[in-house]
């Protein structure tokens, strides 16, 4: 049966709208992916309202340790897809009784490795949050299991498909900024003090056991959760390994280098003062300020946070300059991107930041290229080896500000080059039944 | 000229007397105002002795102010750094209490309303705990009988004479209960009922003797909710509302025994809002992804008479008048907006469609609104439109606190502290 292109269009478009569902929505052959997520947080549930909004996910359960972001996130999904999904505590039990297609895993980092390999053992494609792992060994190993199992796992690097950063690695790559020696990427924000507060026991609704899994246990904190994870170094890498991951990975995209050769990382908590964790009370242990330096063959690349004074007047507070030959490139977030020339004489250029709000993310694209990726058998454009990659850098730099030493870094075999202390530091103990996942290193 | 009067109407003069006025009485309302008029010196000027204004509702009854400014917007009295924080500041008398964080310490100062030179001070330590906003003092002190009471977000409570700032006696309620602090400290603002001071702390509440702080009764130790306690019902000793963690309780206000409990729960448990009162009525609602309902409290257990998701006040309630809430919709992070909905029936009225709010209080017939990058605006009251009838930028960075209007003058302030006093007179 032969089509007139025209008719051919109409009749397509009125087929979408006697559905109710917009055309664009009509991509994937229709196909509805039997979708999970493990972790139904205020990040998990952006993802998975995301992933629904694209007509390819038809959500089947959700699992949290905390009973009552499980029920919000149910009622959620329900109010938006008319879907009743099934709820789980376990993601094993999730696992083991549902047929699932994708994983969301949004988990605490501690909790990446063991729930996306889970998942993809289980038969699943992936979307995982930034950082791919806890530590290097783990990262590694979601990488082997993805490979071995043949599974697409996409990380939640939106920062490589959002338009202006896509049009500003172009401006970059094409010379715009000249040869580019010198790379810093920054986070800041405002912050003081900290003072210790008192341990409780856990909320009544939250499984602090499950929540703490392959990590140390420790008393419950109303620090820690909701909501603070990210600054206790048992369950996340600070912000290195959070904003960190992005903005390194910037870097990665733009530079045809795998891996810095040494790297060298200081900082601590100079204003926070100096972390307490006992049986009565505790305070966050990340740094408030950090500095590491990644030596590259051909450029060096610096990471900056700080947790106070974030506010210099005018200046941005987060992104990444690339110092080059003609000017300085501010690769930004809300701000878009900014090139300033050398040449005075020469115009700013500059563009603004296209992006999903509320919360300046990109999300919608990168699931989108997710669904391709596992139609069309491609890589998706934050494969899970690029997460791998940009995660290392993060670890890389808390590594050495752990081990308090500079590191060389044999990036092919992935170990510390003559430092057989800072290499077990490639991995973690994993506390009671849990089992670091992978090889032994 | 609008004669019908609200039933929940007071006037508040100068001197902190409140006067009733008996209800439908559209004649003596008359025959008040001019009374007022007559008076010369008299004018409907309102205290703002405690946190959402004299009725504790957000609803002011000055309507002698103007929003006539011009292009060149309000006129400034003074501005003044008062430190960062949430706290709105409270008035009496001509002078004005305000607190913020600097360096460790909550600072309250105690001010001139009209020219902003300092009074007094009083400080103690408290940590700034930036989580995820810019920190400081969350809950707004009450004023009562000449003593200013004060909570920290870790727990402490501080009774100040108001006249000079010395300590009458302060009091480690978490220390002395056990009772676990949440997740971003204590926000819910303590109020005086009687001889009571009342806390959001714990499950349902803490009660204390307001003249020395000895502990009345205490909850059970679990996590408080943001909002500030509301008084409702109409028995001798009355009840109070909590937003809790994880619902919202009522409780009998002598004893602290549970009277109902509405489970209700968000994404971080942050029931920031307070309760809306009207008779048996209770309005509740939510940000982090719950919504609005509203509960018929006539059979003394709640029964849902509406609850949807299409209002949302994630970090303060709504105003009631005339059977319409006005009210900040919808998370900031997310835009929120500002819209009016009929509160019988969870119809909404309209919605704005050009502000990012941040809060609002009612003053009058009007609307006094800053939205969160600190443009002032005045919104006529009425469920018929979005109507404004003013707006001027005011200050700059997050503003997430309510305006204050007292005595003609409006107090603005943002998240780092910069407190402007604009002339609406």
């Amino acid at each position: 049966m032969r089509f007139e292109r025209r008719s051919f269009i109409k009749s397509a478009a009125f087929a979408g709208a006697s559905l109710g569902v917009p055309f664009v929505h009509a991509q994937s052959k229709g196909k509805r992916y039997r979708t999970a997520l493990i972790g139904s947080g205020w990040w998990g549930m952006n993802i998975l309202t995301e992933a629904m909004a694209t007509g390819t996910v038809q959500p089947v359960a959700l699992c949290d340790v905390d009973q009552d972001k499980l029920e919000i996130a149910a009622e959620q999904v329900e109010d938006l897809s008319g879907a009743k999904v099934k709820t789980y505590t376990d993601f094993r039990e999730l696992l083991d009784k549902e047929e699932i297609e994708i994983a969301i895993v949004a988990t605490p980092d501690h909790w990446h490795a063991l729930n996306t390999i889970a998942a993809i053992e289980a038969g699943a494609h992936i979307f995982v949050e930034k950082p791919t792992g806890h530590t290097i060994g783990e990262s590694r190993a979601m990488l082997e299991a993805a490979r071995a199992n043949d599974r697409v796992v996409q990380v939640g690097l939106h920062r490589r498909i959002g338009p202006h950063y896509v049009s500003g690695m172009k401006f970059l790559k094409d010379g715009g900024a000249g040869d580019i020696g010198l790379v810093k990427a920054f986070v800041h924000s405002n912050g003081g003090a900290e003072s210790p507060s008192r341990n409780s026991e856990p909320p009544e609704q939250l499984d602090w056991d499950m929540y703490c899994g392959p990590a140390p246990y420790r008393p419950f904190n109303r620090k820690i959760h909701p909501g603070g994870f990210r600054n206790f170094l048992d369950f996340a890498n600070g912000t290195l390994g959070d904003w960190g991951v992005h903005w390194l990975d910037q870097i990665l995209w733009w530079t045809d280098e795998k891996y810095p050769k040494e790297i060298y990382s200081t900082g601590g908590r100079p204003i926070r003062g100096a972390a307490v964790l006992n049986d009565q009370e505790q305070t966050t242990d990340a740094p408030d300020s950090q500095v590491a330096t990644y030596q590259f063959e051909s450029f060096t690349a610096v990471w900056e946070h700080r947790r106070f004074s974030g506010a210099v007047n005018g200046m941005p507070g987060v992104g990444c300059y690339f110092h080059g030959t003609k000017g300085t490139f501010h690769m930004g977030w809300r701000d878009g991107w900014t090139f300033y020339p050398s040449d005075r004489k020469a115009s700013v250029i500059h563009q603004d930041a296209q992006h999903k709000e509320p919360d300046g993310h990109s999300i919608d694209l990168l699931w989108a290229d997710f669904i391709n990726a596992i139609e069309t058998g491609r890589k998706p454009t934050c494969d899970v080896q690029v997460g791998h990659d940009a995660t290392n850098l993060s670890l890389l730099g808390m590594l050495s500000l752990k081990a308090g030493r500079s590191i060389r870094w044999d990036g092919e075999n992935e170990k510390v080059i003559g430092d057989d202390a800072a290499n077990e530091m490639l991995r973690r103990p994993y506390r009671g039944d849990w089992k670091y996942p992978g090889q032994p290193g | 000229m609008d004669l019908s009067l609200d039933r929940r109407t007071k006037v508040v003069c100068p001197s902190q007397s409140i006067i009733k006025l008996p209800s439908g009485c559209a004649l003596f309302r008359g025959l008040f105002c001019l009374t007022f008029y007559l008076g010369g010196s008299l004018i409907m000027a309102e205290d703002s002795p405690q946190f959402r204004g004299a009725q504790g509702d957000g609803v002011s009854l000055e309507n002698d102010w103007s929003h006539q400014w011009g292009v060149s917007g309000p006129k400034e009295k003074w501005r003044a750094e008062i430190g960062t924080g949430f706290s709105n500041v409270v008035t009496s008398q001509g002078l004005l209490y305000a607190l913020g964080n600097r360096e460790g310490y909550d600072e309250l100062c105690c001010r001139d309303a009209e020219t902003g030179e300092n009074v007094w001070m009083f400080k103690y330590a408290s940590p700034l705990e930036a989580k995820d906003f810019e920190g400081g003092p969350t809950a707004t002190p009450v004023l009562s009988d000449g003593v200013l009471y004060l909570l920290s977000r870790g727990g402490v409570v501080y009774a100040l004479n108001a006249g000079d700032g010395s300590l009458r006696w302060q009091k480690d309620v978490v220390g002395e209960t056990g009772i676990r602090v949440p997740g971003w400290g204590f926000a819910g603002s303590p109020r005086v009922y009687g001889e009571t001071l009342v806390l959001n702390i714990g499950d349902s509440g803490v009660a204390l003797r307001k003249d020395n702080g000895d502990i009345k009764w205490a909850s059970q130790d679990r996590d408080a909710g943001y909002s500030s306690p509301v008084r409702f019902g109409n028995t001798a000793s009355g009840s109070v509302i909590f937003g809790s963690g994880r619902s919202y309780v009522c409780v009998d206000l002598e004893t602290g025994a549970e009277q109902w409990r509405q489970r209700w729960l968000t994404t971080f448990g942050c029931n920031a809002a307070d309760a809306v009162v009207s008779g048996e009525m209770v309005f509740l609602s939510s940000g982090y992804s719950r919504g609005s309902a509203l509960l018929d409290l006539s059979s003394g257990s709640p029964v849902i008479v509406w609850k949807h998701k299409d209002f949302k006040n994630q970090l303060g309630a709504s105003v009631l008048l005339d059977g319409f809430l006005y009210g900040i919709n919808g998370d900031v992070d997310s835009g929120a907006i500002l819209s009016c909905m009929d509160m019988d029936t969870g119809e909404l009225a309209w919605n704005s469609s050009d502000l990012r709010a941040g809060s609002l209080i009612a003053a009058g017939d009007r609307l006094v609104v800053l939205s969160d990058s600190g443009v002032l605006m005045v919104i006529r009251a009425t469920s018929e439109k979005y109507d404004v009838l003013a707006t001027h930028p005011v200050l700059t960075g997050r503003c997430w606190t309510a305006p204050v209007l007292s005595d003609g003058l409006l107090f603005c302030r943002n998240a780092e502290g910069t407190l402007v006093c604009l002339d609406l007179r």
